[in-house]
């Protein structure tokens, strides 16, 4: 009998998350996705691989893209409690952080439902995060108040993650009356609840770090853009230093940051990025921008860059949370790809048109 | 009919309403002309942006589906929630050849910038973004239709009702004065012939006396 090789918890993580990363469509599931006829046959494909339980959970619920795009990401949630299950501590942290980015869309989503007076129903209809890091429960509950004071109120009660955030918000949006306060209040909130949360649990060394840097480099770009996109456009401008994030490589101070905001055009905004990697990728969008006038090419491939880059540095850590940080993102992509092609093909898309929309393939 | 009195003071009273009729008439007519050169222009523009604004609907729509694909209904749905609000509209108005036109003007102007549009740009996706842009974009595009619409509507219906005005100053009014004054001139002048007839009996009877005294 062949001896039982001694494996540590953490490698014994990563084999079984790297069993489930076996499972992501490969280019060939994705050539029949995009060449399915219809929805329908779309449905019957998905139906034949590791979707098929939630796909027919949710077919009794809704219909059409909605139904697959709810099931896709019903399957992401149970993916951050099957990766979650292996970790403890420092490695569990990393997940709740990339949690939190999806949870957060939820507790934002219940703000702006009691700011626009929607229903309890409309709220809930469409909370997409695994609730690693807010628990579904609590955004439940706070979805069943009367009013976005109650949010506050309650939000400080339970004492969920980012509620001083919330509290600090609303107070700046009884002043200003704008709910972008109570908003950046929570982007700014998360970042510096993430970093603190990872540096208090040793995890300097994990691909999160460097992924969450990455981000709060995109969002400044892309809020430095969109700013000076908007500077053709009459009315005040917004105190732009209000929207920086803290924590990046590519403007690490607020100082440089509002420097890069003095540019007129989108091509003199490009010179002020130094750093090589993301300099390059702005570099290449310019020409797709000044065709298109629209800055979603820049977005998309900034963002994608950015996961790209994550799920290759975090693939082979396997001494630590790397595997699933890489495996979770990858399936991100994945279902956002199921998502793009199954409402591509409710709009009756071309193949071509989407293929090239794809994330990773 | 309307009974009429045979007087020569009648007769006067119709010709000078018949002159009234007519001049009104050839007034409404000129009205109507230019009414109908407003409304061919207004045709235009309407069309424009009824074109204009399908086109809007039709990439505003391709870029929210885009964007609900991409980013999920989740991060959509939140952001509508952010942006919603509403639209106030002051409507004011002038004439055009005495016809009431409004002007539609919106507050908040539309389309609002990513910075001012209720949410966060921190936190939305560029696709979401563009999406809220082209329905802004449309919400101002239905504003101007509106506006158009109802002057093309009002100068049409105003161009019906000239134009039954003049029908009815044509076919009805006018013909009824012309044949009241005809009927008028008829009597006095049957009356003025059995005046003369009469005159002339009573000159032979006075004629006669004279002969036979």
């Amino acid at each position: 009998m062949t001896p039982r090789k001694n494996i540590s918890t953490l490698e014994y993580a990563s084999a079984r998350v790297r069993s489930h990363r076996a499972r992501l469509f490969d280019e060939k599931m994705y050539a029949d996705l995009l060449n399915a006829d219809s929805l329908r046959a779309l449905h019957e494909l998905l139906e034949s691989t590791k979707y098929r339980a939630v796909l027919s959970k949710h077919s009794l619920q809704t219909s059409g893209a909605r139904a697959i795009g709810d099931a896709v990401a019903d399957y992401l949630r149970e993916e951050y409690f099957f990766c979650q299950r292996f970790y403890t501590d420092a490695q569990a942290v990393s997940l709740e952080v990339l949690s939190g980015a999806l949870d957060i869309v939820d507790l934002k989503t219940v703000i702006r439902g009691k700011y626009a007076g929607s229903s309890y129903d409309d709220i809930i209809a469409t909370f997409f995060g695994p609730g690693l890091c807010i628990e579904r429960s609590a955004l439940l509950l706070l979805a069943k108040q009367e009013s976005l004071e109650d949010v506050v109120r309650m939000a400080v009660t339970l004492d969920i993650p980012f509620a001083l955030a919330v509290k600090l918000g609303a107070e700046r949006f009884a002043i200003s009356n704008a709910l972008s306060e109570v908003e950046l209040s929570l982007d700014q909130a998360y970042f510096s609840w993430a970093f603190e949360k990872c540096s208090h649990q040793a995890e300097r060394k994990t691909p999160i770090i460097s992924y969450l840097q990455d981000r709060i480099d995109v969002q400044n770009i892309m809020t430095l853009a969109r700013f000076v996109v908007a500077q053709k456009f009459a009315g005040e401008p917004p105190a732009l230093a209000t929207y920086y994030l803290a924590g990046g490589t590519v403007f690490p101070t607020l100082k440089k940051f509002e420097k890069a905001a003095q540019a007129l055009s989108i091509d003199e905004f490009a010179t002020f990025i130094k750093a090589p990697r993301f300099a390059h990728l702005v570099q290449s969008q310019l020409a797709e921008y000044n065709v298109s006038d629209s800055l979603a090419s820049l977005d998309r491939t900034l963002n994608v860059d950015v996961v790209m880059h994550a799920i290759t540095v975090g693939k082979r850590e396997i001494e630590n949370v790397g595997v699933s940080v890489a495996y979770l993102l990858a399936l991100e992509n994945e279902v956002k790809n199921i998502r793009l092609i199954a409402h591509a093909k409710a709009f009756k898309l071309h193949a071509s048109v989407i293929r090239k929309e794809l994330v990773g393939v | 009919m309307e009974e009429i009195r045979p007087t020569h003071a009648q007769l006067l009273a119709l010709r000078e309403q018949i002159k009234v009729a007519t001049s009104g008439r050839d007034l409404l007519k000129s009205k109507r002309d230019a009414l109908l050169l407003e409304f061919m222009e207004v045709v235009d523009t309407t069309l424009d942006l009824s074109v204009e604004l399908s086109k809007t609907l039709a990439e505003a729509q391709y870029q929210f589906e885009f964007a609900n694909a991409f980013d999920g209904e989740a991060a959509v749905h939140s952001a509508a929630l952010a942006s919603s609000g509403e639209v106030f509209v002051d409507i004011s108005g002038y004439r055009v050849m005495g016809v009431a036109v409004p002007v539609i003007k919106q507050s908040p102007r539309l389309p609002r910038t990513s910075f001012n549009r209720g949410y966060s740009p921190t936190g939305v996706s560029v696709r979401v973004d563009e999406a809220a842009y082209g329905f802004e974009k449309a919400i101002s595009s239905i504003m101007k239709y509106a506006e158009a619409e109802t002057r093309l509507r009002r100068v049409g219906a105003e161009i019906n009702k000239t134009n039954r005005r003049v029908n009815a100053l044509d076919e009805i009014r006018i013909p009824q004065l012309k044949s009241q004054v005809r009927f008028i001139e008829q009597t006095l002048d049957e009356r003025q012939r059995e005046e003369l007839f009469r005159l002339k009996k009573v000159k032979k009877k006075i004629a006669r006396g004279h002969a036979n005294s």
